[in-house]
């Protein structure tokens, strides 16, 4: 017998944001967006710095959400996502 | 996504292993939403009537989707429109459910339902409403935490960042005890004139306010406000939250006989419910750093931002209004106060169809 999924959905909306930077040959460009609580600065930025040192790439964008509890506006996302081919993101309680 | 999926046998222990399988449920065990069930959910709504995205999978709602849920909490259809009313309610953005579901605080959506519908489909008003006992309360509350673990993807530890939960996420509905409000109807009160409504909220669960002595307003909103003022509250560092005071009936009856008004009493608790600024600063407590302390000052308002941290005492919510007075329970003198979680905004709708 058959039963509904509880989980259906028609459809998973993506955000709708600017790609990536393509990566071509030269140095990996990564970005940091911390969410302003105490430690997500300290935490994100080092793990990009040593990324960044180990690959022999740049740090290109450092920015942060007004609100850590509120999500990233579409124009933050674009802004990190045209200078970095790569975002460090997230919370550092 | 398929809408159905093949269950061995419509028995109690297929439909658990299916759950379990799929990591379905809320722990508890589960109803079957067979189709045959959640058509009688239904009862000739549009199952494919969209009623919000949920955060953090970014689903579109369903009619479809919060049948099946209901069914399997084990709600009466009757009570199907209070559940999608607090689904629709959840997904306007001004509730911030993305932040809701996914802080590492514990908070929950509180569901409160007003008017009609409450005697119309059994909720319990009266003694014990945030507790167990009504099949409504007790299901609504249910299907509003099974849509959000499945349709919103707030799995704890994945989804949901709760450092440590609390028990209204698995329930956590009540209802407005109209019959002993001295005042006008909850949902007037913030705009919303209707036969019936809902109101949905983010925040802690209830905490106890014990006062047997008190006969009149200022001393009995005193010892609420006392239940508030704490420094480890969101309210301290997240100053646009709201608190909910759930008051006794008994408490009300007090507070209104010496003709106190709503608005009197969200304007003594905004004055009561204060703390010197140099406690908000942790002054003296060496393990604060300067951007430690630059970090809670962040949310805070302009004007208390720019203050020197002496010991004026200072409000912990932005205005007298975000006191949000509601009277439920049944005999004593026990209210409570729920505290936010802070970004986010309660919403009243009138009850769907």
């Amino acid at each position: 017998m058959k039963i509904v999924r509880p989980d259906f959905t028609p459809r998973l909306l993506e955000a709708h944001t600017r790609p990536m930077l393509l990566r071509h040959d030269g140095p990996i460009r990564i970005g940091i967006l911390h969410n302003r609580k105490q430690n997500a600065d300290v935490l994100i930025g080092r793990l990009a710095t040593n990324l960044a040192h180990d690959l022999g790439g740049d740090v290109t964008f450092v920015d942060a959400k007004d609100h850590a509890a509120i999500p990233a506006p579409v124009a933050l996302l674009d802004a990190a996502a045209a200078r970095a081919h790569l975002v460090f993101t997230g919370t550092g309680d | 996504m398929q809408r159905t999926v093949d269950v061995a046998a419509d028995s109690f222990e297929a439909m658990q292993r299916l759950a379990a399988d799929l990591g379905w449920g809320d722990g508890l065990p589960l109803v079957a939403p067979t189709e045959a069930r959640v058509e009688a959910m239904l009862a000739g709504r549009d199952p494919n009537h969209v009623l919000g995205v949920m955060p953090p999978r970014h689903a579109e709602v369903t009619n479809l989707a919060v049948a099946a849920n209901a069914v399997m909490a084990g709600c009466p259809p009757s009570v199907f429109p209070v559940v999608t009313t607090a689904i629709r309610a959840m997904c306007l953005s001004r509730f911030n459910l993305e932040g809701v579901q996914t802080t590492t605080h514990p908070v929950a959506p509180l569901v409160i339902v007003h008017g009609e519908i409450v005697d119309a489909c059994g909720f319990n008003a009266g003694s014990g409403t945030f507790g167990p006992g009504a099949v409504a309360n007790a299901t609504v509350g249910r299907a509003v935490r099974l849509c959000l673990l499945h349709i919103g993807g707030a799995r704890p530890g994945e989804g949901d960042q709760s450092t440590q939960g609390q028990p209204s996420k698995y329930a956590y509905c009540a209802a407005e005890n109209l019959p002993a409000t001295p005042w006008e109807p909850y949902p007037a009160s913030v705009g919303v004139y209707a036969a019936s409504a809902v109101t949905v909220a983010a925040h802690e669960n209830p905490h106890n306010v014990e006062n047997h002595v008190s006969g009149h307003a200022p001393s009995l909103l005193t010892t609420i406000a006392s239940v508030f003022t704490t420094i480890g509250s969101n309210n301290t560092w997240v100053h646009d939250g709201e608190v909910f005071v759930a008051l006794c009936p008994e408490h009300a009856q007090s507070i209104a006989g010496d003709s106190w008004t709503r608005r009197d009493v969200q304007d003594y608790l905004f004055n009561e419910s204060q703390l010197p600024l140099s406690r908000l600063h942790y002054l003296g407590y060496p393990d604060y750093t300067d951007d430690q302390r630059r970090a809670r000052l962040a949310m805070w308002p302009r004007w208390m931002r720019d203050l020197e941290p002496d010991d004026r005492r200072v409000p912990l919510v932005t205005d007298p209004s975000k006191f949000r007075i509601v009277v439920a329970g049944g005999a004593g003198k026990h209210s409570s106060v729920i505290p936010s979680w802070g970004q986010t905004v309660s919403v009243t709708l009138p009850l769907d169809e």
